[in-house]
């Protein structure tokens, strides 16, 4: 081992170290992975979905759950898989899944101050708010969920990898109380938005999905994807909000760039607020 | 009747509480119609029918109030927290217009 974890004068991670990490990082079960790949399939019947979900049953369970949950509107319960299915309809289904699916699956290992619970609240509500600036735009974002789900998720590889390292990381953004980004670079001298990229390289997530990782925190790049944008203002959006229950939380600056590629009006701004809030309200609970 | 209600076994019922349904006998006659406030009466008087569960409407006022008073200091809680989320603040441009934005939200909802 070239790097003693105990020497704080050298707690560097070269991007060797993290391919070589990554590598032993578990992929993906075989079934979930399925799942993910049927659920970017536009053709697919809802009934097919229906019939996956009833082969699990924790999946089954949360699917209820969300359906009996007064956002949605029911009067009475629902009682079967169908019915909760068409009363959630197909994209709010498939955002479920994938979210049970990232948060069941991927490890986070033992890294001190490092608070997991936060970490998915953060990133779900990062997801259902660039899903309402998706749809704003009247933009036929399938994947913006996605990518918001999974744009830090380079966090997640340094936590789970390098956890001594990365308690380090922690410890100096609480003291210097700056922004975690600032922290890993001034300790690793690395960020999770390049391991991220690794990760969605290695995992061969799609392109789109490749720029929300690379541009959440610098979209002002004309070739990327639109996402990345997207996912920028929405991750600036999720931390005003408060949505994490970090007592740390902070404001992160909005790139002029993103803003005014989105052009939103205050309107439109005020009611994504209320629409993520409202989301997420009746998502967290069942997931986490 | 459309409201919420709760299940009370006959001899849990006291006086105060609404019925939520007509309240029937075994033979589907009507004994006291939905609405009735109970009273001691009335209850001594339920104790003589053959009765089980009574439907009683939920106390929405009582809910409703506490509600409302949980939603008050829940945003006031929000409206404070801003402060320490944007501690660093300003920010610039646009990060700025963001700030306002929220907090307009923030405000909106605690009115």
């Amino acid at each position: 081992m070239s790097h003693s974890i105990t020497d704080h004068n050298n707690l560097e991670i070269s991007l060797e170290e993290v391919i070589h990490k990554i590598n032993d990082l578990p992929t993906l079960p075989q079934v979930a992975q399925e799942m993910l790949n049927d659920l970017n399939n536009e053709d697919i019947t809802l009934d097919a979905i229906v019939e996956k979900v009833a082969l699990d049953p924790s999946l089954a369970a949360k699917v209820l759950k969300v359906a009996n949950t007064s956002y949605y509107g029911a009067n009475s319960k629902v009682v079967t898989i169908q019915q909760a299915v068409s009363m959630l309809g197909t994209k709010n289904l498939k955002n479920l899944i994938r979210t049970s699916i990232f948060t069941r699956n991927l490890p986070v290992g033992h890294c001190r101050g490092f608070d997991s619970v936060g970490f998915w609240r953060h990133n779900i509500a990062t997801a259902i708010c660039a899903e309402a600036i998706s749809r704003n735009l009247h933009l036929k974002h399938d994947f913006a969920f996605t990518a918001g789900l999974l744009h830090d998720i380079g966090r997640l590889v340094l936590v789970s990898r390098f956890p001594k390292k990365y308690e380090e990381v922690l410890r100096c953004a609480t003291e210097k109380d700056c922004s975690v980004l600032d922290a890993e670079r001034s300790v690793l001298g690395i960020d999770h938005v390049a391991v991220g990229l690794i990760l969605a390289l290695q995992w061969n997530f799609s392109d789109a999905i490749q720029d929300a990782i690379r541009g959440h925190h610098e979209p002002h790049d004309k070739s990327l994807n639109s996402i990345a944008s997207i996912v920028h203002v929405a991750n600036c959006i999720v931390h005003s909000l408060d949505l994490s229950d970090n007592v740390h939380e902070m404001a992160t600056p909005v790139s002029q760039f993103a803003w005014d590629n989105l052009g939103l009006s205050e309107d439109a701004y005020l009611a994504i607020f209320q629409e993520t809030e409202l989301r997420f309200d009746a998502l967290q609970q069942i997931i986490l | 009747m459309n409201k919420k209600h709760h299940y009370v076994h006959v001899s849990k019922v006291s006086a105060g509480m609404i019925l939520s349904e007509n309240l029937l006998d075994k033979l589907g006659h009507v004994l006291l119609p939905a609405g009735t406030v109970l009273n001691e009466h009335v209850i001594k008087a339920m104790a003589h029918h053959d009765l089980n569960q009574i439907a009683i409407l939920d106390d929405e006022t009582q809910t409703s109030h506490e509600d409302a008073n949980a939603a008050i200091a829940l945003q006031e809680k929000r409206i404070a927290r801003l402060s320490s989320i944007y501690r660093h603040a300003p920010l610039g441009e646009p990060t700025d217009t963001l700030q306002t934005y929220i907090e307009k939200y923030r405000r909106s909802a605690a009115s």
